[in-house]
């Protein structure tokens, strides 16, 4: 049989398990947990403070009444900060060579020679790695591991901590906020262009373990930026739980791509808070690709603020057995002329959920603002299950709003037409499922759209070739 | 050199019965065409050679190169040499047409492509056919005009270079420039070691090539065999004689 | 005055995106018995009539509303099998002074291979009203029906519509729903497609005026082969109405070939006017079609502009557009008169 031209990827690399080794963790969720962190990571007063008045909302606020089973999660099971045996590095060689071959195997210290300006990686609750290219530093770029951004730009994070994703916002935000850990900090100065992308990696290593890094952008006036993210983690029987948060700043006439490929292992529950507040004239890019995880509830969530903004989101989810990936978005159009274009595409498969949920709001204040909503969801079998809950809010007569969406299987003749050109039927699939996702490889960086491309050629059981 | 041989086909769309009784053999080296009214069974006829599932075979034989494909799959009748130009080719968004060219080849030779010589072989080809290069970056198919469709057709079938190549009506909806662009890539094509079967309803397609024989399809069987002289009277005569 | 939580969606979403159900106040009328219902028909002697209840009931009538009241009207509607009945029967429910407060239960059952059409009309002069009706309708295999609810009731009115069918194979089902009267217009519809080859199709027109609240909540499930569903939803916002419609086409497990679609326009004609939607697409099946489309906005203005060059203003220029974009539903209503009444209205 004749192989297809994009090279086999090595299923195993996301599944090298190292040793549960750690110089310190705490389990479950309480002040003495919270104190404890705190006082480890030697932070300042007003950190912890945050830490136990999100404590006290998480204990406040319910579980979501809708969406996927969250029965499985005991959080007082969980892990909730594991300090790996190793500090931040400046450079790989100084990283224990357990975890620096983790991520050697996940290409990461290759792309940054390669194709990026600068790379934080973490493992467990911690930073152990990171870089950014001396130019930037002159230009006043920061990027740095969270935990030395509170320390050493303590202004910066005061000022915008919290200003974004509110600790009261759901119940797992308010987790978050009580025991983050890890993450990065971005700010680039105005008028600043940052053309080749920085990227953070998130590795979870430990079974039962949860990942909370908090991750802060600020694009300044003017200023450009790409960001990529990548997660993963290997499989284990136990649940983990990733309650991330990110948040970003993209002000006025600024422009910032921010791309995700996870792949967590199919115990996660990824309960992720992302959300940006984009300033006049200035323009969010989500690029997504959701691939890991049992569960996922995800709704990357852009605030049009200024004049003009603009936000464009483009997305694929792939969930095979199962996995339960509820996702989608929020948008607020706050402002006159703002726009949006969403594209998000969702692939279901032996027994998989994808549910797309949404909220488009266009407030009275946003005359002559646009809305373009499209989703396509592909069904590969009949186990599976796709849904498609979109809830659009219009408040204002001047607004051009259109939704679409689309649901079906592939087209037996598209399969008979790539067949009679000698492809076989399995090969045939795999083409018209990647065809499904291209416009999301096209918005990815090459290194990317391969791994985007192979995620979905295991995805389909590696039955191609 | 016997190629294709079809001995009493009877086929059928879901429970309607098309094909009843069909007889057709094609040498190495010859042109046929099916000429027949609409509704007669000729699209049937190219799909069901190609296994379309859309179709099923209720008796009789398909033998290729004196082997029996009935139970073959589309893309193994495909690797064996069988080709099809679609009346109504798929849109398949996301993939281009290089990449799909390169698979499909790559898929029959079972070696590896050499890049450059591919790309060289598809320009030079495309050139021949009046398509703007640029067509082979664009998605398969989508967004493509009627005409350039039918051009892709014959693109593939020039870079697949199959032993027997089906034409389901490659020259319907086309202008009298594309009908031509369309006949001399079957030229290019055609030589003693392959074979062309034209299904048509016009006999503009084929001005530029020697035809060998012409059938007259009604309800599912061939009721007269002829030369091109046939073709020509069924122009002027249309089918009534025969039906 | 009591608070009730109404018209749940079949599946949840996020609280705070304020659209699984709704909130309203609602004062509860004394129900009283209800005398002014006309049925006409030119074939009376074709179909019939049962269960015929006047008076006030004990039991109380439930709905996927939510909302549950004694009920003062009710009757069963039965088409025999093979029997085809050409002119539309006529319901006619004059309500006044003296009969403000309509709960009634309206029952249609098509027996096979039968055919009928049914309008359910619902007007009023001058008084303020209340009206909730429950209607049923049970298609046996490969019948044929068409129904038609106008509820041209005045503004200040309160309409409640609850609809639930059952449509077994090979039958067709259309409704038409005229949505016009009532400063609350709570509807909800419910379809199990059960057979195969069995289609419904269901139209809206809707109006909202100065402080109105509609909530529309559709529900379709598709569970026969081949089965087809169609929703199609016209409405027009003015002043600082309120709409939220909620429409969910949910295929089963099974429904193989399967077509659903689901279309909603709003146009919204005033500042103040909000608009909110949920055109749900649930499926368990791989081998279907399913499409929704949504779309608001404001009136197009390259249209506008047109009409008015020839003379016609502001005001009537919009009129005009919103009949225009109802017109091909209500072109389908099988009763002339009520056409023209309806196009009145707007």
């Amino acid at each position: 049989m004749p192989k297809t031209k994009i090279e086999e990827m090595d299923r195993n690399i996301y599944n090298i398990k190292n040793k549960d080794e750690y110089s310190y963790k705490t389990i479950g969720l309480t002040e003495d947990v919270i104190r404890d962190i705190s006082r480890r990571k030697d932070e300042p007063d007003w950190m912890l403070d945050i830490r136990l008045n999100a404590l006290e909302t998480y204990d406040k606020l319910d579980m979501p009444t809708w969406g996927p089973d969250l029965s499985e999660l005991h959080m007082s099971k969980i892990a909730t900060y594991v300090k790996p045996k190793s500090d931040m590095k400046k450079t790989w060689d100084d990283v224990p060579d357990d975890i620096k071959n983790t991520f050697d195997a996940l290409g990461i210290p290759e792309a940054e020679k390669t194709s990026l300006a600068g790379v934080g990686a973490q493992y467990d609750s911690e930073i152990v790695y990171h870089s950014i290219k001396e130019e930037l530093v002159k230009q006043g770029v920061i990027y740095t591991d969270f935990d030395t951004a509170v320390k050493e730009y303590p202004d910066l994070v005061r000022e915008y901590f919290t200003k974004c994703v509110p600790i009261t916002d759901h119940k797992f935000i308010a987790l978050h906020y009580a025991v983050w850990s890890g993450g990065s900090f971005v700010y680039v100065p105005k008028g600043i262009k940052v053309d080749i992308p920085l990227q953070s990696y998130f590795r979870l290593n430990a079974p039962g373990a949860g990942q909370f890094e908090h991750t802060l952008i600020i694009v300044d006036e003017g200023a450009s930026l790409q960001f990529i993210e990548g997660c993963s983690a290997p499989k284990y029987n136990e649940i983990n739980l990733h309650a991330g948060c990110v948040e970003l700043f993209v002000k006025d006439n600024s422009y910032l791509r921010y791309s995700t490929i996870e792949n967590w292992s199919k115990n996660m529950m990824n309960l992720n808070t992302k959300k940006a507040i984009v300033g006049k004239n200035g323009k969010i890019e989500w690029v997504t690709g959701s691939f890991g995880s049992k569960i996922s509830m995800l709704y990357p969530m852009s605030i049009l603020n200024g004049e003009n903004a603009i936000c464009e989101f483009t997305g694929i989810s792939f969930a095979g057995k199962g996995q339960d990936l509820d996702t989608g978005l929020k948008i607020v159009h706050n402002a006159p002329n703002t726009s949006s274009v969403v594209n998000s595409k969702s692939i279901s498969k032996s027994g998989g959920a994808c549910t797309f949920r949404s909220n488009v709001w266009v407030r009275p204040i946003a005359k002559d603002s646009k809305v373009t909503v499209s989703c396509e969801s592909l069904m590969l079998d009949s186990e599976s299950r796709s849904d498609t809950i979109p809830v659009n809010n219009i408040e204002t007569d001047e607004v051009e709003f259109s939704h679409e969406a689309k649901i079906g299987k592939i087209s037996d003749q598209a399969i008979f037409y790539l067949m009679s050109r000698g492809i076989s039927e399995e090969e045939a699939k795999a083409m018209i499922v990647r065809g499904f996702a291209d416009p999301i490889s096209k918005a990815l960086p090459v290194e990317y759209a391969v791994e985007m491309n192979n995620l979905i050629n295991l995805e389909l059981d590696g039955s191609i070739g | 050199m016997e190629l294709l041989n079809i001995n009493n086909l009877f086929a059928c769309a879901g429970d309607k019965g098309i094909l009843k009784g069909l007889n057709l053999k094609i040498n190495k080296g010859e042109v046929h065409v099916i000429m027949g009214p609409n509704g007669a069974g000729k699209s049937t006829l190219a799909n069901i050679i190609l296994s379309n599932p859309q179709y099923k075979i209720t008796s009789g034989d398909i033998c290729f190169e004196g082997e029996n494909i009935n139970s073959l799959k589309t893309d193994e009748r495909a690797k064996k040499g069988i080709f099809m130009s679609f009346q109504t080719p798929e849109e398949v968004p996301g993939i281009s047409v290089t990449n799909f060219l390169k698979t499909a080849k790559c898929a029959k030779t079972g070696e590896p492509i050499k890049i450059l010589a591919f790309k060289n072989e598809l320009e030079e080809n495309m050139k021949k056919l009046d398509m703007n290069p640029s067509y082979s970056v664009r998605d398969l198919n989508v967004g493509f005009s009627g005409g350039e469709k039918k051009k892709l057709e014959i693109l593939q079938m020039l870079t697949l270079n199959p032993k027997l190549a089906i034409l389901d009506e490659t020259d319907s909806g086309l202008d009298v420039d594309a009908i031509k662009t369309v006949s001399k890539g079957i030229s290019m094509y055609k030589n003693d070691e392959n074979a062309v079967l034209i299904i048509t309803h016009g006999t503009k397609i084929l001005e530029n090539i020697k035809v060998d024989f012409v059938h007259i399809l009604v309800d599912g069987k061939i009721v007269k065999t002829g030369d091109s002289s046939l073709a020509e009277e069924i122009e002027k005569e249309g089918y009534s004689k025969f039906i | 005055m009591e608070k009730m939580t109404l018209n749940d969606t079949p599946v949840r979403t996020a609280k705070n995106f304020g659209i699984n159900d709704i909130t309203l106040d609602i004062e509860i009328p004394e129900i009283r018995e209800f005398n002014n219902c006309m049925i006409i028909s030119y074939e009376s002697d074709s179909f019939k009539m049962s269960d015929l209840f006047m008076g006030v009931s004990k039991k109380k009538i439930t709905t996927k509303i939510g909302l549950e009241l004694n009920k003062n009207y009710g009757i069963t509607l039965t088409v025999p099998e093979g029997v085809n009945i050409e002119k539309p029967i006529i319901l006619d429910f004059d309500l006044d002074e003296e009969n403000s407060v309509l709960i009634d239960n309206i029952k249609i059952v098509m027996e096979k291979n039968s055919e009928a059409d049914f309008i359910l009309k619902y007007n009023t002069n001058e008084s303020k009203c209340f009206h909730y009706l429950k209607q049923e309708t049970i298609l046996k295999e490969n019948s044929k029906c068409s129904i038609t609810i106008a509820n041209m009731l005045i503004q200040e009115s309160e309409s409640f519509i609850a609809i639930e069918n059952k449509i077994e194979a090979s039958a067709k089902l259309e409704h038409i729903i005229v949505d016009f009267g009532g400063d609350k217009k709570i509807s909800n519809y419910y379809s199990k497609i059960e057979g195969d080859f069995a289609e419904n199709n269901l139209k809206t027109i809707y109006l909202g005026n100065n402080n109105d609240t509609i909530d529309i909540n559709y529900n379709i499930d598709i569970v026969g082969e081949n089965a087809i569903c169609n929703i199609e939803t016209q409405g027009a916002l003015n002043d600082s109405s309120y709409k939220n419609f909620k429409g969910t086409i949910d295929f089963k497990k099974g429904c193989t070939k399967a077509k659903g679609i689901e279309n909603e326009n709003c146009m919204i004609l005033s500042e103040s006017a909000k608009s909110k939607s949920l055109p749900m697409l649930l499926c368990h099946e791989e081998d279907v079609e399913g499409e929704h489309g949504v779309s608001s906005g404001k009136i197009d203005e390259a249209k506008l502009f047109y009409i008015m060059t020839k003379g016609i203003s502001y005001e009537d220029a919009k009129k005009l557009i919103v009949k225009a974009n109802f017109s091909n539903i209500i072109r389908e209503i099988k009763d002339e008169e009520l056409q023209k009444e309806i196009i009145e209205k707007i």
